[in-house]
């Protein structure tokens, strides 16, 4: 994959997505830009370094998320689309729920949109969401991880980044509702710690 | 690139547009689209049996909800869901699809007991009817025409699923002559 240009994968991707499911671009009526828009950071490339607030359950993160200092530890980003609707209430509770299996000890997990802290704060008291929520508020976080919909949010997307900096694994179509998703998720984490 | 998706995006919605029978009301992450023939999975139930939608996709209307316990938006619509199966059960088989996230077989059970839905629940314990109809979020309706293709999607708790079952079996011989 890493000896394949950008704009090449780009390419293949989108005409191999178009023709396993030609109806997603009949999006007049049912809008679904997920599996289409491929750019980001592919899978042995360097992760692009970013720094934003965030929050937990216990309140405003004191300092903003750096993702250069995290270099020497596992870290997942997980992307979603908005606080509090089912879909990412689904995977964060299962984040919660089964994070010592899916991530184990040393790894560092953020979920990122582009609600503001506040509302991430609230988020995580209801969920009772044990990692830190990450406010890209204008989306230019998710842009540069080939996250960012036409909606005015995140598309749902996780990436597991080695503790060299470089991505080991990215799903761009995340499933939050697909138990074999977060199984898959659990064996990329298991593969680079 | 851009002319390629236009071209068919173009192509896809002339083939679609004698066969769209209502549009979405709310607008899905992932789903099928309106037009698209509805895959056919076998899903388990609580008791791990496997059932086979095939059995129900056309061969008459079908409703399906993808739904948890836990979620809010799926609570708030089923009173809009037990309507229109008091309304539309004889003519249209609702199956409820728990999708198990967050779930365990004894707490969907013990939710059954209290709420008593209309319909006819399974435990997609392995995720074959998420993935098969690429479903992002719980409280998601797709209703699916006596023709095996999709004629409804919509998310959260302000969907009128009588106003739209009623739309869609008035138009169903139509829809079948396409």
């Amino acid at each position: 994959m890493t000896s394949i240009r950008p704009l090449a994968t780009l390419s293949l991707l989108a005409l191999f997505a178009g023709a396993c499911k030609p109806p997603t671009e009949a999006a007049d009526q049912n809008p679904r830009p997920a599996a289409f828009i491929v750019s980001g950071p592919d899978v042995g490339q360097r992760a692009p370094g970013f720094t934003l607030a965030g929050a937990t359950k216990e309140g405003p993160l004191a300092q903003p998320f750096d993702l250069s200092l995290q270099r020497g530890r596992v870290t997942v980003l997980a992307f979603y689309p908005r606080d509090f609707t089912s879909g990412c209430t689904a995977e964060f509770q299962t984040f919660r729920d089964r994070g010592a299996d899916i991530f184990g000890d040393g790894v560092v997990v953020v979920g990122i949109s582009v609600d503001s802290v506040q509302s991430h704060v609230g988020f995580a008291q209801q969920i009772g969401h044990p990692y830190p929520l990450l406010a890209d508020t204008d989306l230019r976080i998710a842009k540069m991880y080939g996250s960012a919909s036409d909606q005015g949010y995140a598309r749902r997307t996780v990436y597991v980044i080695d503790k060299e900096g470089k991505v080991a694994y990215r799903n761009l179509h995340f499933g939050a509702l697909d138990p074999k998703a977060y199984d898959e998720l659990q064996q990329a984490v298991a593969r680079v710690k | 690139m851009t002319s390629y998706f236009t071209l068919r995006r173009g192509l896809i919605a002339l083939a679609f547009s004698a066969l769209a029978v209502s549009p979405a009301a709310a607008q899905l992450e992932g789903g099928p689209a309106i037009g698209d023939r509805a895959p056919v999975v076998s899903i388990t139930d609580l008791d791990g049996k496997l059932f086979d939608l095939g059995s129900l996709i056309g061969k008459r209307p079908v409703l399906l909800e993808f739904w948890a316990t836990w979620c809010g938006p799926c609570n708030a619509l089923m009173p809009s869901v037990d309507a229109a199966h008091a309304r539309y059960g004889q003519q249209v088989a609702f199956v409820g699809i728990n999708v198990s996230i967050g779930e365990t077989p004894d707490g969907v059970r013990t939710w059954l007991a209290a709420h008593k839905p209309g319909f006819q629940v399974l435990y997609d314990s392995a995720g074959a009817g998420s993935r098969s109809y690429d479903i992002q979020a719980t409280s998601t309706i797709i209703i699916i025409g006596s023709d095996g293709r999709v004629a409804y999607t919509g998310v959260g708790a302000s969907q009128d699923i009588s106003g739209v079952l009623g739309r869609l079996l008035a138009q169903a011989p139509q829809t079948r002559s396409n």
